[in-house]
């Protein structure tokens, strides 16, 4: 025994260069918590202003000091496909977005009507970065506007709507639709899904989002 | 075993020579008093001491006086003063010059008589030791408040007061060039496992250095692993403590001069334990052990995890704290593990500075330092609030088990370093390499991460938690080859007979 491991002697720096490769590998991964920029929710839509093809809103939630209840901020960015948008995305934001706090993936009509908005939505349940978890809803304004827009008390808008939809999912009996779902029951089986509906109601200082009654149905 | 002093060989019948020699071999010390005096029948003798280590009261009564009064119509001999005259509890006859000075140098009182080449010596030892009271470090709220002191002679007669037996056995060897220190193995023959027994005198045989001045110097010097991160040797300062370990089939190591014993073998949960947990009822005493190895986990793996989770996990953070440590986080200079380290490190250099000062000024400087300085740096935006917090719940849960103080440090250090480097996966990698690292160590021939590594199932039941004690019917096999120490006592069975 101890001969053999005299031989391998001239091996033993090995695990500590092993360990020394993975530290630097780990360290492509690790991010601070001053610089990330918390992503609570998306917002995708066909790009109003033409070129690019996708309009990318996001809302991020926003602490300066412990003690204030935080503000949104709201981010656009257009690009052909998700990866496109992320970048462009990261060029308008000065911090890296960290997405698996987002909640919500507000859709405009184009995206679920459409075979590149539905491979759109594919990549964007693939990013492995994306919890599968979050809740869709459908807008026919502009995600950019419902964004703006307020929802109740809540501070930001994504959290607000997440539990009214999750809410209303308990007490009407309607399925609140999470992007999983609509991966499995529409994209994999070609079945059909009933999302919810958002809409802006316009009140005195600000648009008001709420939650329609009807769905949109998606195949 | 041990050294002994080169003196010249034989007692000589000549009380002037004795003398002479005496003198010769002190170097003129200032503490070592030599008495000539007279016996009740003329005949010279001369008694020679330690001043400061004799109880001169006593001496005078038991020991001058009956000497000075002894009359006989011959002359005396040693042997015939030990048996007729010399009322003290204890009086040996030496023949060798080097036997009766290292006994005259433990304390003794030596007694040259003109015209014998024999010579005697008697213990009125008096030397100044403070009294029993209750140690520091091992504080119960119920149980047995007397510890150990520096005198190996009372501690050795407090482990006597706990086990009455004649299987009771105390091996004394003498170590140290100059210090010629004390030091006693104390056993039961009858339980303890003699393999460990013979390990630990071939260890001390080999022990060779100009002096011991505290227990844990032997116990670098003996244990298995120079290197080892954790203790494999164990400690007590009570009595207590010390005697229920003897009887799992322990043996305990004293020194004279150290108010800690050493128990071996010792094995990891031993560090998790706490000698009330046998004195309460057995599901408070559970709880407390469950309390105490989860504060042990907080203690090591707390900063690491919190690192790992703020650098990698971020999905494991509920929003709402992820989004208060971001904003906190946003106005420190400093990246979150940096922080941790920088904060960890003057923590470290307070609580050392706490211990060195006076009591009232230590005290004052650990106050001043938790709360304010953590205060200010925090108001300050130096560190966030978050890090505070969790430096400050992982130094409460370090003192909670106090016999892993430094072995916890070095792994609650190296788990920040995963954890911050590496994420979960090396706060998992750590925690292989501590489990193998657990399994690999020894104490004196025993398992030290027994009963887990390897198994002992029938030891599971004194282990995380305490099973009511009539279940605990045998000893630890792995420490004692005489396994049952109880009858079998469960509630009822006696109503039966």
């Amino acid at each position: 025994m101890n001969a053999y491991l005299q031989r391998l002697r001239p091996l033993a720096f090995l695990p500590a260069l092993l360990l020394l490769l993975t530290v630097v590998v780990a360290e492509q991964d690790r991010t601070e918590l001053s610089e990330m920029a918390l992503v609570i929710g998306l917002g995708l839509d066909a790009n109003p202003k033409g070129g690019e093809p996708w309009e990318l809103t996001v809302e991020l939630a926003y602490k300066q000091q412990n003690d204030s209840p935080g503000e949104k901020q709201v981010f656009t960015a257009a690009g052909g496909s998700w990866e496109e948008l992320r970048e462009e995305l990261g060029k308008v934001l000065d911090k890296n977005a960290h997405w698996s706090s987002a909640s919500l993936l507000i859709l405009g009509g184009p995206v679920l009507e459409t075979a590149e908005g539905k491979e759109l939505l594919r990549s964007i349940f693939l990013d492995p970065k994306i919890n599968g978890e979050l809740l869709l809803a459908v807008s026919a304004e502009e995600p950019s506007q419902v964004f703006s827009a307020s929802f109740g008390e809540s501070n930001y808008l994504s959290a607000g709507l997440e539990q009214g939809l999750r809410l209303q999912a308990k007490t009407q009996e309607k399925q609140a639709v999470s992007l999983f779902d609509y991966m499995e029951q529409v994209l994999a089986l070609e079945g059909s899904l009933a999302v919810p509906i958002i809409h802006l109601e316009k009140q005195e200082d600000q648009a008001e989002a709420a939650i329609a009654k009807e769905s949109y149905l998606a195949f | 075993m041990g050294s002994r002093i080169e003196l010249k060989k034989q007692i000589s019948r000549n009380l002037e020579e004795n003398i002479q020699a005496i003198y010769a071999s002190t170097a003129a010390s200032m503490d070592i008093v030599v008495r000539r005096f007279r016996l009740g029948n003329g005949q010279e003798a001369a008694a020679f001491f330690i001043d400061g280590l004799v109880s001169k009261d006593l001496m005078g009564r038991d020991f001058f006086e009956p000497l000075m009064h002894a009359k006989k119509e011959g002359i005396w001999t040693a042997e015939l003063l030990a048996a007729e005259v010399i009322h003290s509890g204890e009086v040996n006859v030496e023949t060798e010059f080097s036997t009766l000075f290292e006994n005259v140098l433990q304390g003794l009182i030596g007694l040259f008589i003109d015209g014998c080449s024999t010579a005697i010596t008697i213990e009125i030892i008096s030397w100044p030791q403070r009294s029993i009271g209750e140690p520091e470090t091992d504080v119960v709220i119920r149980g047995p408040r007397e510890g150990f002191i520096e005198s190996v002679r009372m501690n050795v007669a407090l482990l006597r007061r706990k086990i009455h037996h004649p299987d009771f056995t105390v091996e004394t060897v003498r170590l140290g060039r100059y210090s010629q220190t004390d030091v006693c193995l104390v056993y039961v023959s009858s339980i303890v496992n003699q393999g460990v027994l013979q390990k630990i005198k071939q260890r001390l045989e080999k022990i060779d250095m100009d002096g011991l001045m505290d227990s844990g110097i032997i116990e670098q010097l003996i244990q298995d692993t120079p290197f080892s991160l954790f203790p494999t040797i164990g400690v007590a300062e009570k009595p207590d403590i010390a005697a229920s370990r003897i009887l799992e089939g322990r043996v305990v190591l004293m020194l004279d001069g150290s108010p800690i014993a050493l128990t071996i073998p010792m094995l990891f949960v031993e560090g998790l334990q706490n000698s009330e947990d046998y004195y309460t009822r057995f599901y408070y005493a559970s709880w407390l052990r469950l309390v105490r190895f989860i504060a042990f986990v907080l203690n090591i793996y707390l900063p690491g995890f919190f690192l790992a989770a703020s650098g990698f996990h971020q999905q494991l953070i509920p929003f709402k704290l992820l989004l208060s440590m971001s904003a906190a986080e946003s106005v420190t200079p400093f990246s979150t593990g940096v922080s941790m380290l920088l904060i960890w490190i003057v923590y470290e250099i307070l609580r050392e500075a706490g211990v060195r000062l006076p009591r009232p000024a230590g005290q004052a400087i650990s106050i001043v330092g938790a709360i304010v300085m953590g205060d200010a740096a925090v108001n300050a935006n130096l560190i966030s609030a978050p890090v505070l917090i969790v430096l400050a719940v992982t130094i409460v849960a370090s003192f909670v088990n106090s016999a892993y103080t430094d072995a916890s440090s070095i792994l609650r250090l190296c788990f920040l370093l995963l954890g911050w480097l590496l994420g979960l996966f090396g706060l998992f990698l750590g925690t292989a390499i501590l489990r193998l690292y657990l399994c690999s160590l020894e104490s004196f021939g025993t398992p030290f991460f027994a009963p887990f590594g390897p198994m002992f199932p029938r030891q599971a039941g004194d282990t995380m938690v305490r099973m009511p004690l009539w279940l605990l019917r045998f000893r630890p096999s792995e420490l004692s080859r005489n396994h049952r120490r109880m009858a079998d006592m469960a509630p009822g069975k006696e109503d039966k007979r």
